[in-house]
C-alpha cells in the first residue's frame, strides 16, 4: 500500500459524503434522453419543413433543376440555430433547467460567457440567479449558422442591459456575440464574446465604486475579491460573485443605486 | 456503509463480489463516495466534483447492461469519470483568458483546506499532478492505467506523482 494512500484518504474523507441519490441519477439520464428527444423532435421538424418544401416548390424533385445546385433536403444549420434560440430563450429567462436540455451532456457549460461556477445545472442556475439580481436583459438580434465538418456553428449577435442601465437610460450595450457548435441536436461548445468596453466604464465601474463607497462591507461579497480596488480603473474589472448571499445583495443594491442616482439626477 | 467499503479496494471487491448479478443501484452506492472524493481532490471544487460524479454514473447507467459484464465495473467509472475531468479541464484551459467573468468558484475550499495539510499540499499542484497521485496512490491503479484515463503517458503519470510525492513529504515531515 503506497504510503501516501492514507494521507490521501485522510484529505479526502475532511468533504463530507456525496448527498447523492440514485434517484438523481435516473432523473439526470431522464432528463439527457428527453433533451435528445427535443434534439431529435427539432430535426424532425427541419425534416417535415424541407419535405413540405420540396413538395410545395418542386425542390430537389424538379428534375429540370441541375441537382448540384439545390439546397440540401434537411437543413441541419436551421435545426441547429432552432436550437441555439431555445437555449437562449431559456437563458434569458433564467431558465437553468430549461437551458440545460439544449446542452449536450459532455458539453462544459461552464464556458458559458466565462462562467466559472461549476458545469452543472446547479451551477447554471446561481449564475442565473445572479444574472437575474443584476437586472441582467438579454436581447439576441440576429443568428447565422454554417455548417462545420462535424456539426453546425451558429453565431448569434445581441444587446444587453444590466445593473438597471435600462431605466437609467445607459443601456443597451451593443456588439456582442455568442458563438455556439451544435452537433446532433445539442450545444457542444459555447463562447461568448462580449463587448464590455462601455458597459464597463458607464455602469459596471460607477456602480461598484458606489457600493464600495455606500457598502464597503458588501464589496468583497458581492465581488469576491479581498480588497476594493485602489485605482479607479480596477473598478472596471470587477465582477459579481454566484452565491446565495452576493445575490441577495445585488438584488438589495441596485434599487438602492437606482433611488440614488436619480436623487442625484434630480 | 462502512470507510472501508468507500475507501478500501479489498471493501469493495468483497461487496461487489457478493452481488452474482451486479445491480447499477448497489455499484451507485459502494462507488459514489469514493469517487466523489477523489474527484473532490482533484477538481478541489466540490460542485464540480458532484456533477463529474453524477455525469459518470449516468455514462455508466446508460451502459450497464454491457458495463456490469465487464470484468472492471470499478475501472470503467473511473475512466468515464477521468474523461469528463479532462474534458473540462481542457476547455478551462483554453478559455481561461477570457474577460466577463460572473463566478467565483467552490466558496469554502479554502476553509476545508485549513483543515487538513494534505490539502493544502495538494493545492498548489496542477489537477493533472492531483489526478495522477490519487489514481495512482489512493486508488490503486497502475500508472499505466491512470495514463489512459487521463490521455497522458505512463512517464508523464510518474513523472506528476512523484512532483505530488514530493509535495505531500514535505506534508509527512512537518506532521
Amino acid at each position: 500500500m503506497s504510503e501516501y494512500r492514507s494521507l490521501l484518504e485522510r484529505a479526502g474523507a475532511t468533504f463530507p459524503p456525496l448527498d447523492l441519490e440514485h434517484e438523481t441519477i435516473l432523473r439526470r439520464r431522464d432528463r439527457k434522453r428527453r433533451g435528445q428527444r427535443i434534439a431529435a423532435g427539432v430535426v424532425g421538424i427541419a425534416v417535415f419543413v424541407a419535405a413540405v418544401w420540396i413538395v410545395t416548390s418542386g425542390g430537389p424533385l424538379d428534375r429540370r433543376q441541375t441537382p448540384g445546385t439545390e439546397p440540401p433536403a434537411v437543413d441541419q444549420t436551421d435545426a441547429a440555430e432552432m436550437v441555439v434560440r431555445g437555449f437562449l430563450a431559456a437563458f434569458g429567462a433564467f431558465d437553468a433547467e430549461g437551458a440545460m436540455t439544449y446542452v449536450a451532456d459532455d458539453a462544459d457549460p461552464g464556458w458559458m460567457i466565462g462562467l466559472e461556477a461549476s458545469a452543472n445545472e446547479r451551477g447554471l442556475a446561481l449564475e442565473l440567479a445572479l444574472l437575474e439580481a443584476q437586472r441582467y436583459r438579454q436581447t439576441v438580434t440576429w443568428c447565422v449558422a454554417s455548417p462545420l465538418r462535424s456539426g453546425t456553428r451558429v453565431t448569434c449577435g445581441f444587446e444587453f442591459d444590466a445593473i438597471a442601465s435600462d431605466v437609467l437610460g445607459k443601456g443597451p450595450f451593443t456588439g456582442s456575440t455568442f458563438v455556439f457548435t451544435v452537433r446532433d441536436g445539442e450545444i457542444v461548445e459555447a463562447v461568448a464574446r462580449p463587448d464590455l468596453e462601455r458597459f464597463s466604464s458607464r455602469v459596471r465601474a460607477p456602480f461598484a465604486e458606489w457600493v464600495a463607497a455606500r457598502h464597503p462591507k458588501d464589496f468583497p461579497v458581492m465581488y469576491g475579491t479581498d480588497s476594493i480596488p485602489s485605482d479607479p480603473e480596477g473598478f472596471r474589472y470587477v465582477s459579481g460573485r454566484p452565491t446565495e448571499e452576493s445575490i441577495r445583495l445585488w438584488s438589495l443594491r441596485i434599487p438602492e443605486y437606482v433611488m440614488d442616482v436619480r436623487q442625484e439626477a434630480a | 456503509m462502512s470507510e472501508i467499503v468507500r475507501f478500501g479496494a479489498v471493501g469493495r471487491e468483497a461487496d461487489l463480489a457478493v452481488a452474482p448479478s451486479l445491480d447499477f443501484e448497489a455499484f451507485f452506492q459502494v462507488e459514489k463516495d469514493q469517487l466523489y472524493r477523489a474527484l473532490c481532490l482533484v477538481t478541489r471544487n466540490r460542485y464540480e466534483a458532484e456533477d463529474l460524479t453524477q455525469e459518470a454514473f449516468v455514462r455508466v447507467l446508460e451502459r450497464w447492461d454491457r458495463v456490469a459484464e465487464l470484468e472492471d465495473p470499478h475501472g470503467y467509472l473511473y475512466r468515464t469519470a477521468m474523461n469528463g475531468f479532462r474534458r473540462r479541464y481542457g476547455r478551462a484551459m483554453r478559455t481561461a483568458k477570457r474577460s466577463l467573468r460572473l463566478a467565483p468558484a467552490d466558496d469554502r475550499i479554502a476553509e476545508i483546506d485549513e483543515r487538513d495539510a494534505t490539502l493544502r499540499a495538494l493545492a498548489g499542484l496542477s489537477p493533472r499532478q492531483r489526478a495522477a497521485v490519487v489514481l495512482t496512490d489512493m486508488l490503486g491503479f497502475t500508472s499505466e492505467q491512470a495514463a489512459r484515463m487521463l490521455g497522458i503517458k505512463a512517464s508523464t503519470v510518474r513523472m506528476h506523482a512523484s512532483r505530488a510525492h514530493a509535495a505531500l513529504k514535505e506534508t509527512m515531515s512537518r506532521e
